[in-house]
């Protein structure tokens, strides 16, 4: 394996990575904005959905730019 | 009781009685204890030459006198609220003392030589830090000695006197003001002339005009524009003297924004006599001003035959007068033996927001009713309910609650959480809720609990080694922990405490 593959595998690792660790990060600030501004009587469904939403789109953004 | 009276025996055998009181004490109310001290009263009963003579003691202004006697002109035709929850014989108001204060303190000592022994001997008894004890004794340049740890400035209330305020000076360097409402009225007729009233009319309800008319004492705050309070600040209220009412008025305001956070704490000997509190506190929040209010309520509760105790019927209102202004109040409710309270906050000003956490433990006859109100005025305003009531022995809890939206408050929005447990099978819980909606666009949620301690939990504790008690109290810190977080850290510890104490010999 050549020095410019072995690069190119650990991106693809990491990229990979990415579009599973977003999301899941986007969900986990979604309940820390509910619990920290509760009085804003946000549904903590939709926080998380919606912070979740958001991590995935950043992935694919990322994707698409580096990939 | 079996191993009490297999103490009494050892005590004939010769057995140490400090050792015998000590193991009595155990379980019982832990601040019951008097202080014997030269008290000077007022006559007893109240009339306008009663109010007048207050007054006089306070050497307040002719202004102030005057609207003291239109309260107590009020008062004579009022009558008493019935519609609580609750039932007590009837309170004779002429026999009782309406002022008592220590003679010692009839001219402010200068040195610590001075201060009456007894006065600091009850302080130190009463866990107020060992440092602050020279300013509450109010002797001068107290002040400058060095504090350990996060400062807590003190307003010590005894029967009717204010002692002390510690950290005054401090407090001025920030612009704070921070002192008794017998002082303010001298030192700061302006701002008390301004907002007395403004929030509780001396008309609102039977005991605030009472406590209008015969107020002796109390803490005053101004925090002004843009100021962080420093510290924490405190009033500690102690009844000593027998037969006597407390009536204390708090005046809190906080101006455009500014932020403050004040805890009030109380206790009183343990007598066989009922005794009077009626206190009334006004808070105003000006635009984006934040002001958090917590309560640890530990007056006598009675003994468990429900002899004696404090009737506290206390009239606690916050006016958010400014948008975007902030209150909250947070209160642990374990003694007195009649409750009678509902913190409230008015939402006038648009995006303000008003939060209630309350814990009300009643336990053998004691009997509460508490919750809040929450008004809705102004645009996008949100308030937040939780409440926790825990019955046990015969005791009965009742949460009350107003939530009201009133027309102009559009998109304002309520959430209530109200729960209920119940430890024995002769107490009660009961809730009532008032809501009333006058607009379209906004929303308020109610949600309710009524549960027993749960066998299997407790059966759970019990196979790690607790005994009953203790599983009890872990399980009611538990049920109680929404509330006991919003306290501050200073005093959510002791809060836990209290809450398993008072608990003590509720199950077995």
């Amino acid at each position: 394996m050549t020095p410019k593959s072995r690069q190119r595998v650990r991106k693809d690792d990491v990229l990979t990575v990415l579009g599973y660790a977003l999301p899941v990060l986007g969900g986990l600030l979604g309940i820390a904005y509910v619990n920290t501004k509760y009085m804003d009587f946000i549904n903590p469904v939709w926080a998380v959905g919606a912070g979740a939403l958001l991590g995935w789109i950043i992935a694919r953004v990322i994707r698409k730019a580096l990939g | 009781m079996a191993a009490l009276d297999q103490t009494q025996v050892q005590v004939k055998e010769g057995v140490d009685q400090e050792t015998v009181d000590a193991v009595r004490e155990v379980g019982t109310y832990k601040y019951g204890w008097e202080t014997d001290i030269e008290m000077e009263y007022a006559p007893k009963g109240v009339n306008p030459d009663i109010v007048r003579l207050i007054s006089s003691k306070n050497d307040e202004p002719e202004w102030m006198t005057e609207w003291r006697l239109a309260a107590f002109e009020r008062w004579t035709k009022m009558e008493e609220p019935k519609w609580a929850m609750v039932s007590y014989p009837e309170i004779d108001f002429q026999d009782q003392y309406y002022y008592a204060r220590p003679k010692s303190m009839e001219e402010k000592p200068k040195s610590l030589d001075e201060v009456d022994p007894k006065l600091l001997a009850t302080y130190e008894k009463l866990g107020i830090p060992l440092k602050e004890q020279m300013i509450l004794a109010g002797v001068e340049g107290a002040e400058d000695a060095p504090a350990e740890g996060r400062k807590v400035a003190v307003d010590a209330v005894f029967d009717s006197v204010s002692v002390g305020t510690t950290f005054q000076e401090e407090l001025k360097k920030a612009g704070v003001i921070f002192c008794s409402i017998s002082e303010a009225i001298k030192e700061h007729p302006e701002l008390v002339k301004k907002y007395l009233g403004t929030v509780v009319p001396a008309s609102d309800n039977f005991y605030a005009t009472l406590n209008s008319a015969v107020f002796s004492d109390g803490s005053f705050v101004y925090v002004p524009p843009g100021v962080r309070c420093p510290m924490e600040l405190s009033t500690y209220f102690r009844i000593n003297a027998e037969n006597t009412g407390q009536f204390e008025r708090t005046l809190i305001i906080a101006d455009k924004g500014s932020y403050v956070s004040y805890l009030e704490g109380c206790t009183a000997p343990q007598r066989d006599t009922a005794q009077l509190h009626a206190a009334v506190v006004e808070i105003i929040i000006e635009e984006d001003a934040e002001v958090k209010y917590a309560t640890v309520q530990n007056w006598f509760p009675g003994d468990e035959n429900g002899k004696g105790g404090i009737y506290n019927f206390v009239t606690k209102r916050a006016d958010c007068r400014g948008d975007r202004s902030k209150v909250m109040w947070t209160q642990v409710e374990t003694g007195s033996a009649v409750t009678w309270k509902y913190p409230s906050c008015i939402l006038r000003g648009d995006d303000s927001q008003g939060e209630f956490y309350s814990i009300a433990i009643a336990n053998n006859y004691q009997q509460a009713d508490t919750g809040t109100k929450m008004v809705h005025l102004g645009k996008n305003t949100k308030s937040r309910i939780v409440s926790k009531g825990i019955s046990a022995g015969k005791a009965q809890n009742t949460y009350r609650g107003l939530v009201s939206m009133h027309p102009k408050a559009k998109d304002s929005r309520n959430y209530t959480q109200c729960d209920s447990l119940l430890i024995g099978d002769n107490c009660g819980a009961h809730t009532v809720p008032y809501i009333e909606v006058r607009n379209n666009s906004s929303r308020v949620e109610h949600e309710a609990t009524t549960s027993k301690v749960d066998d299997d939990q407790l059966f759970y504790c019990r196979q790690r080694g607790m005994d009953e008690e203790e599983a009890v109290a872990l399980v009611v810190n538990g049920f109680c922990k929404d509330v006991l977080q919003a306290l501050p850290m200073e005093f959510a510890m002791e809060a836990q405490q209290l809450v398993a104490i008072s608990l003590e010999g509720s199950v077995g």
